[in-house]
C-alpha cells in the first residue's frame, strides 16, 4: 500500500496543473491514438497478467462436460499462478499440456495459451529448454489436430523472442507461407525485432521496407527495436537519434523506448548515460515502473557489469507488485548462472512486517534457496549465501531450509553436503531427514539407491531407527537375508537396535493373529455400552451413503421409504429410538439435501405424525437446531408435535367466514372504473355503505393519479372514520406523497411519511423505487428544499436505507440549478451522513468542464480521504475521458501502483458502447494495457461489442491485430464476435472459430435419427465443401455410445479414421465404449478396451471401471477383478477407486463360481483387518442386496453368519448395518427385526458368567423390564443387585419406581427426583446395540 | 441434545516444523506428563511428515499442563497445541457416553 500511497501523494498536485494546460492538447496526442498499441512491445511481465482461461466451451454436451470442467479448473489455475506471481511454474504447465493431449483436440486459444506460456514466464526454466517445449507443444497439438492461424505464429516467434533463441525469419515466413497463413503488422514488428537482436539493420530494413510497401502502419514498437538493433550493431549515436526519428514521425518515445536504450547503455556498462538517460526520462510525460528498471538490471548483470547492479536496484520505488516482479528477475538471473546479481537483488527486498510481528522467524530467501539447489549450484555457495541470510536476519534457519528443498527434489549427495554443514554447526540430523530420500527407492524397491542412502547416514554417524529399517528399508529387500547380507557388504552393523527390533517387528507380523484377536476381545464388555448409540447413528448415514453406492442413484422416494418403514420398526419397540433416529438422519443429511428434499421431508414427517409417534422434548429441540442451522426451519412447524397447525387452519377458515361478498364486487367494479374518475367516485356515492377498504384505497390510489390531492385525503379521512385500524398499504402512501409534494404542501407530505412509519406499513423494493421517484420529481424541478426534507425523514424515519440511488436525487437538485458547489456540497454530506457518494461522477465532470480547479481539489481530496486514493484516481480518470481530455487520463491512469477495477471499467465500457463512442472506449482500450492485473480480453471484448453494434469489420479487424500484439489470449465468445462481425460482412475469418453449434447439430440429428436410420448418414460430407474437424465426429461417436448404439458408433469411427488420419476414440468415448460392451455381456471385449486405453496413456471413467469389474464379478471372473485392480494401480493418476469395488465383486464372483468359504474370508478381513477403507467407503451392502436379489439362501446364510461375527468380535458393525438396510430394502422386515431383537440379555449372561461389569448390565435388564412392564423380574433383579452388592443408580429405580406405581403399588423406597424421559434414549439405544450382538 | 462429553486427554498440535518429529515431540511433551501415545503421521509419497501430530497423556493433569502453556517454543518454532476435537480416523474410541440434556 505504500508505494500508491507515494504515488497518489504525487497525483495531488496533479488535477489543477491539467487543467491549465487543457486548451492546449485537448484530444491527447492523435497520432498515437492511430498507432496505438506500440506499448505493448517489450515488457515481459505486464502482457503475462494478461492470460485468462478462455471460457467453457458452450456446447452443452452433457457427456464432454465434466472433462471440459476440469480443463477450465487447470486454466483457472494457470491464471491464478500468473496473476499471483507473474510466472508459472514447469509442472504445472506440463500438466495442463498433458489434460489437453488427453482430452482430445485442443482448440485454437488452448493452443494460444499453451505457446504463451513458454517464454518469459518460466523464469525458473533455460532457455533453450522453454523452446524445445514450445516446439514440443506446437507438434503435439498440430497432430492432435489443432490449426494455426497468425495469432499463434505471432506468439510462436514473441517466445523466440524471449527466449532469445536463434533462427531464421526468412524461413520463418517461408513456413507460415507454406502454411497457408498471411502474416501481419505483428509478425512483421517482431521479426524487425529478431533481426535487431542480432543486430542485423540490413535484415530489419528489408522488413520494414516490405511493411512500408504494404503500407502497413510503423508503431512505436519498430522503432524500439530499431534502437536496439543499432546498438547491437555497434552504432550508439544511430540508436540514439531513433528517439528524434520517432519525434519526428509524430510518435512520442513510450517507456520501452528508454528501456531499449537503457538496456544498450547496460549491456556497454556505461553508467554515466544509464543516469543521464533516467534524469531525462524524468523530465518527460513518461515515467519508468520498477520492472523496467528490472530489465536494464539484468542487461547489467548479463554483459558482466553487476557493480553497477546496486546502483540501479536503489532507484526502484518499491511499487505494487515488486515483490513479485523482483523475485522472478532473481529466478531468472539464477537460472542464467547470474546468482551472485539475483543475491544482491533479494537483499534489497523489503522485510515483510507481518512476519516478524507474529513472532515466526523469518524467512525470506526462500525462493533464492529452492531454486539455487533445483538448479544445481555449487554447495559451498549457497552455504555461503546461507550465511549471509542468516547474519543479516533475513532468515533463521537457512541451511535447514536448503536441505528441506534438497530432500524434495531428492538430491541424495547436496543433501548429505548439506547435513556435513548442520552438523558442523552443532545442529542435530535426524533419522526422519533421510526418509524422503528413501521414499522413492522404497518404492522402486531399489536398494542400491536405499544402500546409498544408509551409507550417507553412516557417514554423518546417524543410525538407522526402528521406523527407518521397518518402513523404508526392510520392505525394498525380497527378505530379511538379503538385507542382512547387503548391510554386510556395506559395513553396517546389523545389532543396531533399529535393526533388530524392526526385524523382530517383520517375524511378528507374519505370525499369528490369534494373540492379537484376544487382546482386542478382552475389552468387549465395556463396548457394549454404547453399541447402539453407534448402531443407530450408522444407520443414516451408511443409508445415505447407500444411495451413492447404489449403480442407480436411489430416488429420496425411496430413501425416504425406507426411512417409513425403518421407523415403523423401530417404534414397535421403542419411540425413543425413532427419535434417536430421526436426529441422525437430519444430522447425516447435509444442508443442500435437506433443502432440496424439504417437501419430501415434510410428507415424511407428516406420515410420522398420522402414525402417532411423538418426538420427546429434547430432541425435538435437537432436531430444530439442526433444522434451523440447514435454514429451513419451516420444516419443523409441519411436522410432528407442533399443535400450530390446527390453529392455523382454523384461524383461514374464520377469516374466509368474515369476508363480505358486496364488498369485495363493489372494489372489483371500483377497479375496473378507475380509468373514469368521475365515474368511479359517484359509484362510491351510490353505495356508500357497502364500500370495503380495498375500494377506498383503489380510488385514493386513482386520484392521486389525477392530482386531485383534496378529494385524495377526503377519502382517507372518511375510510380512517369508517374503520381506524385499517390502513392503506405503501404504494397509496407514496402516491399521496408524490402528489402533495408536488403541489407544494411539503409539510402535509412529510406528516404522511411519518403516518406510514406509525402505522408500520409494509416497505418493499417496489416502495423504494416509488420513494426514488418522488425524490427525483422533485429534484428535476431544483427543489432543493423539498428533496433534503423528504429524504431526511424518510432516512430518519428508517422507511429506507440510504442507498446511492435514494440519496442522488439531492446531488441531481443541485446539478439541475447547474450549482456544481452546492452538489459537491449535498454529495460530501450524503457520504457523512450515510456513507454513499452519489453521482459524483457527473460533479467532477462539471468541475473539470468547468476548469473550477479549487473544487475539483477539494473534491478530490474528499473522495480520497473517504474512499481512498484508488477510487478517487478512477473519478478523476473518467471525468478525463468523459470531457474528451485524453492525454491528463492517461496520465492518471499510468499512476504507478493503480491495479485494475474490472467493475469500474466496465460500467465507463458499458456507457461508451451505449452512447456509440467508440473513440473514447478505444482510448480506455490503449490507456489501460499497463494497468496491473486488467483483464485484456475484456476490454477488446467492449471494443468488439461496439464494432459489431456498428458493424464495423474493418475496425474489428484491427482491433484483433492489436490483441496479437499485446499478446491477448482472446477467449472464445471474443473470437465468436469477430468471426460474426467479419463473416456478416463477406470477411474471411483468419482463424479457427470456435466450435459450438456444429457438434450439438449433429448430435441432435443422431439423436433423432439413429432410431429410424443410420446416423452417420446425416455426417455432412466432403462434397458440401464443409471439412468437418474432428470434434463433431468424436461427439457423434460419444452421443451414439451414451444410447448404446455400438455398432453405429464403430461406423462413424470408421469413416471418420478415413477422412481424418491419425483419429483415435479419446477418454470419454473409450470408456463410453467399455460401459455399452459390458451392458452387452462382452466383458472380455470390455477388458481389452481398457487395456488398450491405458497403452495410449488414456484415463478411463471411474463408471466404466466399476462397471466392468461388476460384469466380471457376475460372470465369476475372480482373476479378471484382480488383473483390473493391478492396472487401476498402476494409473498415473487415481481415480479414487473405492477398493471395496474390487473386494465386493471378488467376492460376488467367488459366491457365482459356489465358492462360498472364499468369499465370506475376503470380506471378513476387511473388516478384521484395520488398513481396509473405513467410513461409508467401506460398505459391503452390494454384495447383500445382490445375493438377496438372487435368492441365494446359502449365501445370504453365510454372510449373516460373519455380520453377526464381525459384530460380536470384531465390535465391526458395518457389516451388520449393511445387512439390515438390505433386509429392509428387500422388505424382509421381519428378518430385519430379528436384528434388533430385544431379551436376549440373559442368554449374554450365561454366555459371559464371569461378565464383571454388572454395574452396567443390570440397569440394560431392568430398562427391559420396564419396556415390557414386568413388574415381577424387576423386583426379582433388584433383589440380586442388592444381594450381589451391585449399587442401582438412580435411574434404575426410576424405573423400578414406575413398574410399581403403573401396577398400583407403594414404592418401598425413595423415588430419586430424575426423569425417566431424559435418560431413555441412551439405554433404549444401547439395548439396541446389545440385542444386535446377540441376535 | 445428545452431548456427550468425551473422555478424552489427547491434544492435537500442528504447525511442527518437518525437523521435528516422534522423538522430539515425545521427549518437549513428556515435560507435562506421562505420554501415553505419540503419533505423527508422514506422508508415504514424499517422506516429510504432515505438519501435525496427537499426544496421548496418561492423565487428564497433563493434558492440562499442556493446553496451559502458551506459546510452545520447539527449535525456534512456535507449535499450536490445542484439545484434540476430531477422533483419530480408525482409532477405536473408548468415550463413555454421559447424557447430558
Amino acid at each position: 500500500m505504500a508505494a500508491l500511497l507515494r504515488s497518489a501523494r504525487l497525483l495531488k498536485f496533479s488535477p489543477s496543473g491539467f487543467l491549465q494546460r487543457t486548451g492546449t492538447n485537448r484530444n491527447g496526442p492523435q497520432l498515437s491514438r492511430l498507432y496505438s498499441g506500440a506499448i505493448g512491445g517489450k515488457g515481459s511481465g505486464v502482457c503475462s497478467r494478461q492470460i485468462r482461461g478462455p471460457h467453457t466451451d458452450e456446447s452443452s454436451l452433457g457427456v464432454r462436460s465434466k472433462q471440459a470442467q476440469q480443463f477450465d479448473w487447470a486454466l483457472a489455475k494457470l491464471d491464478s499462478s500468473v496473476r499471483r506471481t507473474g510466472r508459472i511454474t514447469k509442472t504445472l504447465l506440463l500438466r495442463i499440456f498433458h489434460d489437453i493431449c488427453r482430452t482430445g483436440y485442443p482448440s485454437g486459444n488452448q493452443a494460444l495459451l499453451l505457446l504463451r506460456s513458454c517464454g518469459s514466464l518460466l523464469p525458473e526454466m533455460p532457455l533453450a529448454e522453454r523452446t524445445e517445449l514450445a516446439h514440443r507443444i506446437w507438434d503435439k497439438l498440430q497432430e492432435l489436430g489443432a490449426s494455426y492461424d497468425a495469432s499463434h505464429y505471432n506468439a510462436l516467434l514473441k517466445v523466440y523472442l524471449q527466449n532469445e533463441f536463434k533462427f531464421s525469419p526468412t524461413e520463418f515466413l517461408a513456413k507460415m507461407e507454406a502454411a497457408g497463413v498471411q502474416p501481419n503488422r505483428v509478425t512483421f514488428q517482431r521479426l524487425i525485432a529478431a533481426y535487431c537482436h542480432d543486430g542485423d539493420i540490413e535484415g530489419a530494413s528489408t522488413i520494414l521496407g516490405f511493411m512500408k510497401s504494404k503500407d502497413l502502419p510503423i508503431t512505436e514498437a519498430v522503432f524500439n527495436s530499431l534502437v536496439t538493433g543499432h546498438a547491437r550493431a555497434g552504432d550508439m549515436e544511430s540508436s540514439e537519434s531513433i528517439l528524434q526519428v520517432m519525434k519526428g514521425a509524430g510518435i512520442e518515445p513510450g517507456p520501452d523506448t528508454y528501456v531499449a536504450l537503457l538496456n544498450a547503455y547496460a549491456e556497454r556498462g556505461d553508467m554515466d548515460k544509464i543516469k543521464q538517460t533516467l534524469e531525462a526520462v524524468e523530465n518527460t510525460d513518461t515515467s519508468l515502473m520498477d520492472r523496467d528498471l528490472m530489465q536494464v538490471v539484468f542487461s547489467l548483470s548479463k554483459a558482466g557489469h553487476q557493480q553497477h547492479v546496486p546502483e540501479i536496484v536503489e532507484r526502484m520505488r518499491h511499487e505494487r507488485g515488486y515483490v513479485p516482479d523482483a523475485m522472478n528477475l532473481c529466478l531468472s538471473l539464477i537460472t542464467q548462472g547470474q546468482e551472485d546479481t539475483a543475491f544482491t537483488v533479494l537483499k534489497t527486498f523489503p522485510t515483510l512486517q507481518q512476519e516478524t510481528q507474529s513472532g515466526d522467524s523469518p524467512t525470506l530467501g526462500n525462493f533464492f534457496l529452492r531454486h539455487c539447489v533445483n538448479m544445481d549450484k555449487p554447495v559451498d555457495k549457497v552455504a555461503r549465501y546461507c550465511k549471509e541470510l542468516q547474519d543479516s536476519s533475513y532468515h533463521a534457519t537457512p541451511l535447514q531450509f536448503t536441505l528441506y528443498c534438497c530432500l524434495e527434489a531428492k538430491k541424495t549427495a547436496t543433501a548429505v553436503e548439506v547435513m556435513k554443514m548442520m552438523k558442523e554447526q552443532g545442529q542435530p540430523i535426524r533419522p526422519h531427514y533421510f526418509w524422503p530420500l528413501l521414499t522413492q527407492h522404497a518404492k522402486d524397491q531399489n536398494t542400491t539407491g536405499i544402500m546409498e542412502v544408509l551409507k550417507g547416514m553412516q557417514e554423518l554417524d546417524v543410525p538407522a531407527d526402528v521406523e527407518t529399517m521397518s518402513f523404508y528399508v526392510l520392505p525394498a529387500f525380497p527378505n530379511i537375508d538379503a538385507a542382512r547380507d547387503a548391510f554386510k557388504e556395506m559395513g553396517c552393523s546389523l545389532e543396531s537396535e533399529g535393526f533388530l527390533s524392526s526385524e523382530m517387528r517383520s517375524e511378528a507380523s507374519s505370525g499369528n493373529l490369534a494373540g492379537l484377536l484376544s487382546a482386542r476381545l478382552s475389552p468387549t464388555a465395556t463396548r457394549l455400552t454404547h453399541i447402539t448409540v453407534r448402531f443407530t447413528q450408522r444407520i443414516p448415514s451408511a443409508l445415505l451413503s447407500l444411495s451413492l453406492t447404489h449403480t442407480q442413484p436411489l430416488s429420496w422416494d425411496h430413501v425416504l421409504c425406507v426411512c417409513a418403514r425403518i421407523t415403523s420398526l423401530l417404534s414397535s419397540f421403542s419411540t425413543e429410538a425413532v427419535s434417536y433416529f430421526l436426529y441422525n438422519l437430519m444430522d447425516s443429511m447435509t444442508e443442500a439435501e435437506v433443502q432440496a428434499q424439504e417437501d419430501k421431508l415434510r410428507q415424511y414427517f407428516n406420515q410420522l405424525k398420522s402414525m402417532g409417534i411423538i418426538i420427546p422434548g429434547n430432541i425435538y429441540r435437537g432436531i430444530r437446531n439442526l433444522l434451523d442451522s440447514y435454514h429451513v426451519p419451516e420444516l419443523i412447524k409441519v411436522s410432528i408435535l407442533d399443535g400450530k397447525v390446527l390453529a392455523l387452519e382454523s384461524r383461514l377458515a374464520e377469516l374466509k367466514a368474515d369476508s363480505k361478498p358486496v364488498g369485495a364486487t363493489l372494489k372489483q367494479l371500483i377497479l375496473t372504473l378507475c380509468a373514469e374518475e368521475v365515474q368511479a367516485l359517484e359509484l362510491k356515492k351510490q353505495h356508500e355503505a357497502d364500500m370495503v377498504a380495498g375500494s377506498y384505497a383503489a380510488l385514493i390510489h386513482l386520484c392521486c393519479r389525477h392530482d386531485n390531492v383534496e378529494e385524495a385525503l377526503n377519502l382517507k379521512r372518511e375510510l380512517s372514520r369508517k374503520d381506524s385500524s385499517v390502513s392503506l398499504d405503501s404504494s397509496k402512501y407514496v402516491a399521496l406523497v408524490k402528489v402533495l409534494t408536488k403541489q407544494g404542501r411539503l409539510e402535509e407530505a412529510v406528516d404522511m411519511l411519518k403516518e406510514m412509519k406509525e402505522k408500520e406499513v409494509v416497505v418493499r423494493d417496489t416502495t423504494v423505487t416509488l420513494l426514488f421517484h418522488v425524490l427525483n420529481a422533485a429534484a428535476m424541478k431544483g427543489d432543493v428544499v423539498a428533496v433534503r426534507r423528504l429524504q431526511d425523514t424518510i432516512f430518519t424515519l428508517g422507511l429506507a436505507t440510504p442507498t446511492a440511488n435514494l440519496c442522488s436525487p439531492l446531488v441531481s437538485a443541485h446539478l439541475e440549478t447547474k450549482d456544481l458547489g452546492g452538489a459537491l456540497e449535498a454529495a460530501m454530506e450524503c457520504q457523512k451522513q450515510y456513507g454513499q457518494l452519489p453521482r459524483i461522477h457527473d460533479v467532477i465532470c462539471g468541475l473539470v468542464e468547468r476548469g473550477d480547479t479549487e473544487l475539483l481539489q477539494k473534491a478530490m481530496d474528499f473522495v480520497s480521504q473517504e474512499r481512498g486514493e484508488m477510487t478517487m484516481l478512477y473519478d478523476l480518470f473518467f471525468a478525463f475521458m468523459q470531457t474528451g481530455r485524453h492525454r491528463e487520463a492517461r496520465k492518471i491512469i499510468e499512476t504507478p501502483g493503480l491495479r485494475a477495477r474490472p467493475g469500474r471499467l466496465q460500467w465507463y465500457a458499458e456507457k461508451c458502447i451505449n452512447g456509440n463512442q467508440m473513440e473514447s472506449l478505444e482510448s480506455m482500450v490503449d490507456m489501460t494495457a499497463k494497468l496491473f492485473e486488467c483483464d485484456r480480453d475484456e476490454l477488446y471484448h467492449y471494443v468488439l461489442r461496439l464494432c459489431k453494434d456498428t458493424n464495423d469489420w474493418r475496425k474489428a479487424e484491427a482491433t484483433w491485430t492489436k490483441m496479437q500484439e499485446e499478446n491477448v489470449i482472446p477467449r472464445e465468445r471474443t473470437l465468436r464476435i469477430l468471426a460474426d462481425i467479419l463473416k456478416s460482412n463477406g470477411q474471411e475469418v483468419p482463424f479457427e472459430v470456435p466450435e459450438v453449434k456444429k457438434p450439438s447439430e449433429i448430435t441432435y440429428c443422431s439423436a433423432t435419427t439413429s432410431k429410424h436410420s443410420s446416423p452417420f448418414i446425416s455426417i455432412p460430407s466432403n462434397q458440401k465443401g464443409v471439412t468437418l474437424g474432428p470434434a463433431p465426429y468424436d461427439s457423434l461417436i460419444r452421443a451414439l455410445l451414451a444410447e448404446g448404439s455400438m455398432e453405429n458408433a464403430m461406423v462413424v469411427k470408421e469413416i471418420a479414421v478415413g477422412r481424418i488420419p491419425g483419429f483415435k476414440l479419446n477418454d470419454i468415448a473409450n470408456s463410453l465404449l467399455i460401459i455399452t460392451q459390458v451392458k452387452r455381456g462382452l466383458a472380455k471385449d470390455g477388458m481389452s478396451t481398457l487395456k488398450s486405453m491405458l497403452q495410449g496413456d488414456q484415463v478411463p471413467s471411474k463408471l466404466s471401471v466399476t462397471r466392468l469389474v461388476q460384469s466380471l464379478g457376475s460372470h465369476g471372473d475372480v482373476q479378471g477383478i484382480q488383473e483390473v485392480e493391478v492396472l487401476m494401480k498402476g494409473l498415473g493418476t487415481p481415480l479414487n477407486l473405492s477398493s471395496m469395488v474390487f473386494l465386493n465383486n471378488t467376492a460376488m464372483a467367488h459366491i457365482k463360481n459356489g465358492d462360498l468359504d472364499s468369499a465370506v474370508e475376503g470380506l471378513e478381513a476387511v473388516y478384521t483387518q484395520g488398513d481396509g477403507p473405513q467410513g461409508p467407503a467401506a460398505s459391503m451392502a452390494f454384495v447383500f442386496r445382490k445375493v438377496l436379489e438372487e435368492n441365494n439362501g446359502a449365501a445370504l446364510d453365510k454372510l449373516s453368519a460373519m455380520a453377526e461375527r464381525l459384530a460380536n468380535h470384531f465390535s465391526s458393525y458395518r457389516a451388520a448395518s449393511d445387512l439390515f438396510l438390505q433386509l429392509l430394502e428387500a422388505n424382509m422386515v421381519e428378518d430385519a427385526k430379528f436384528m434388533l431383537a430385544v431379551g436376549k440379555i440373559k442368554t449374554l449372561m450365561t454366555l459371559i458368567p464371569d461378565f464383571t461389569e454388572k454395574e452396567t448390565l443390570y440397569p440394560y435388564l431392568m430398562k427391559c423390564y420396564g419396556v415390557d412392564n414386568d413388574l415381577v423380574s424387576a423386583k426379582a433383579l433388584y433383589q440380586q443387585m442388592q444381594t450381589e452388592g451391585v449399587e442401582a443408580d438412580e435411574l434404575c429405580l426410576k424405573r423400578l419406581a414406575v413398574l410399581y406405581r403403573n401396577a398400583g403399588e407403594t414404592v418401598p423406597f425413595t423415588e430419586p427426583p430424575v426423569s425417566a424421559r431424559t435418560h431413555t434414549l441412551c439405554s433404549a439405544c444401547h439395548l439396541n446395540g446389545i440385542a444386535v450382538c446377540l441376535s | 441434545m445428545a452431548g456427550s462429553s468425551k473422555k478424552v486427554y489427547e491434544v492435537f498440535v500442528s504447525k511442527i516444523p518437518w525437523t521435528l518429529a516422534s522423538k522430539e515431540m515425545k521427549d518437549y511433551f513428556g515435560q507435562f506428563g506421562q505420554v501415553k501415545k505419540c503419533l505423527v503421521p508422514f506422508d508415504k509419497e514424499t517422506g516429510f511428515h504432515r505438519g501435525f501430530c496427537w499426544i496421548g497423556y496418561t492423565s487428564e493433569e497433563g493434558l492440562n499442563n499442556a493446553l496451559q502453556k502458551d506459546p510452545h517454543v520447539l527449535e525456534g518454532s512456535t507449535l499450536q497445541v490445542q484439545r484434540n476435537r476430531k477422533v483419530f480416523l480408525g482409532q477405536k474410541t473408548n468415550k463413555e457416553v454421559v447424557e447430558t440434556s
